[in-house]
């Protein structure tokens, strides 16, 4: 790999290039992030009662919207994960085994999705039934497929009651390892939510959080798409800001919890600016027993994806000022438009224990024993 | 040394097309402006094949409001993956100085494209 002086950014030589046509990486990869989809909603229909089928069978309802047009070129979704029969990108399962599965050496791939209930701002029964459908028809016809895929279970939190049911419902299928929250409007810390977090632990599995289309940053959603798209983390941020302050780490203590899609590198600020505040202020949220960068460490794991393209220099700095090498874990995002290849994404300077625990180790003790 | 690559016919105007010569990966465009250009097939980022990403052209304005302006239709390949935008005819990224594709020099003899290696 090539860095000239200076540069941010990973630059690859055309000797290098030709050469990844051979060289493929050879530790085994967890991907914490497939997003797979239906080629219609009526691939639900087998999978929903009544009256939630006659709703879709009728027409008579319009998923909710993403307001913004994609500037890459292509959309949403890498130009070459369409499939040729014009399906949506990530509907088709061959194609994703060919691109992801086989491409890399993958041991697992764990499903994010596309739909999540929680986008649903209004009736919340409908919502659930959607998230079960979709549970059923992920688990008939991704993971039933092939042993290397893994799933998240989909609930709509706005009803916690109804997601603890499915949360129960589903736990203990050994196709499942989580349970997705959409990173929208909601802060989770909040104890309304605390039903879904009880039954997530009492199955072993572990709490998910990845944004979702509803996400605004602190002003709002923004004038241009990429505005919303660089401060995704902000959402990520205060979902962190919300499980420490509401004291869900010493109420749920087996409960692990990943952050998917954020990126990472602003986690030293928000470590010290929560440690900080937390030696003034603790007064007002005793219930929270230890240093909030202590509970973070321990119990979040923080998906590398999309990687910034900064120096292997400073993917040691920034880990250095974590003080760990446990909070990173690989994701792919596939077969969205900021994929990242494991190869090129993670610097290959970076030690060889410190890029296993990336891409293997961090994953495999988040998961244990429910990967098998 | 020159190489054969192909037909005129195979890379209609405004389309590209990759082909692989001495075992270099390579995509060939045919610009909206009758021109051939010839650039090492890998986007330097990540990897991935350029022969897939897109071909059009580019924006202008001045500022948030500003009229809109479109220009240099089928000379910026755009990457597949995260859509880094490549000026065809030079082989720059735009945007982004310290990223480049190779450019090959073509010559075109009697319908057929050739390449200098
Ligand atoms: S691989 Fe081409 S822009 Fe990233």
């Amino acid at each position: 790999m090539q860095r000239r002086k200076g540069d941010t950014m990973t630059i690859l030589s055309t000797d290098e290039t030709l050469a990844q046509d051979k060289q493929r990486p050879t530790d085994p990869i967890i991907d914490l992030d497939v997003h797979e989809t239906f080629t219609s909603w009526n691939e639900l229909l087998p999978y929903l009662k009544n009256p939630w089928r006659k709703l879709l069978e009728q027409g008579a309802w319009t998923p909710p919207s993403f307001p913004f047009a994609y500037w890459t070129g292509h959309g949403l979704n890498r130009a070459d994960s369409h499939p040729a029969d014009g399906t949506p990108a990530g509907s088709n399962f061959e194609l994703f085994r060919e691109q992801v599965l086989d491409q890399y050496p993958i041991e697992y791939a764990v499903l994010t999705g596309q739909f999540m209930p929680g986008d649903l701002e209004s009736q919340y029964e409908f919502a659930s039934a959607l998230g079960s459908a979709y549970n059923d028809w992920v688990l008939e016809h991704w993971v039933a497929r092939d042993p290397r895929i893994k799933t998240s279970i989909h609930v709509a939190p706005q009803d916690p009651q109804a997601a603890a049911r499915e949360i129960h419902r589903l736990g203990d299928h050994p196709g499942v390892v989580q349970v997705m929250l959409p990173i929208g409007n909601r802060a989770y810390g909040d104890p309304f939510y605390h039903p879904i977090f009880e039954a997530a632990q009492q199955h072993n599995l572990v709490i998910a959080m990845h944004h979702a289309d509803p996400l605004r940053s602190a002003l709002g959603k923004g004038r241009y798409y990429i505005e919303w798209h660089v401060n995704v983390p902000q959402g990520a941020m205060s979902e962190v800001t919300s499980l420490v302050i509401n004291g869900v780490f010493d109420k749920f203590p087996a409960l692990q919890f990943t952050i998917v899609e954020s990126g990472w590198s602003w986690l030293p600020h928000l470590l010290w600016r929560l440690d900080q505040n937390y030696r003034s202020l603790y007064h007002e949220i005793p219930w929270v027993k230890q240093l909030p960068s202590k509970y973070i460490r321990e119990r979040i794991k923080f998906s590398t994806q999309p990687t910034e393209d900064f120096s292997a220099a400073n993917w040691l700095r920034l880990i250095e000022m974590l003080e760990t090498d446990r909070m990173l874990v690989f994701s792919t995002d596939y077969p969205h438009w900021d994929f990242d290849a494991p190869q090129e994404s993670i610097p290959r300077e970076l030690p060889d224990e410190l890029r296993r625990r990336i891409f293997y180790k961090n994953a495999r003790e988040l998961y244990g024993k429910k990967l098998g | 040394m020159k190489y054969l690559v192909g037909n005129v016919a195979e890379v209609p105007r405004g389309e590209k097309r990759s082909y692989k010569i001495k075992n270099i990966p390579i995509v060939v465009i045919h610009s909206a402006q009758d021109q051939f250009y010839a650039l090492y097939e890998r986007c330097p980022h990540q990897g991935v094949s350029l022969g897939n990403g897109t071909l059009g052209g580019t924006t202008c304005a001045t500022g948030p409001g500003a009229a809109f302006d479109y220009t240099r239709e089928g000379e910026i390949l755009r990457c597949p993956w995260h859509g880094f935008s490549f000026d065809v005819t030079n082989g720059a990224c735009v945007n982004a100085e310290s990223l480049r594709v190779r450019t090959y020099p073509l010559t075109i003899d009697n319908s057929q494209i050739f390449l200098d290696l």
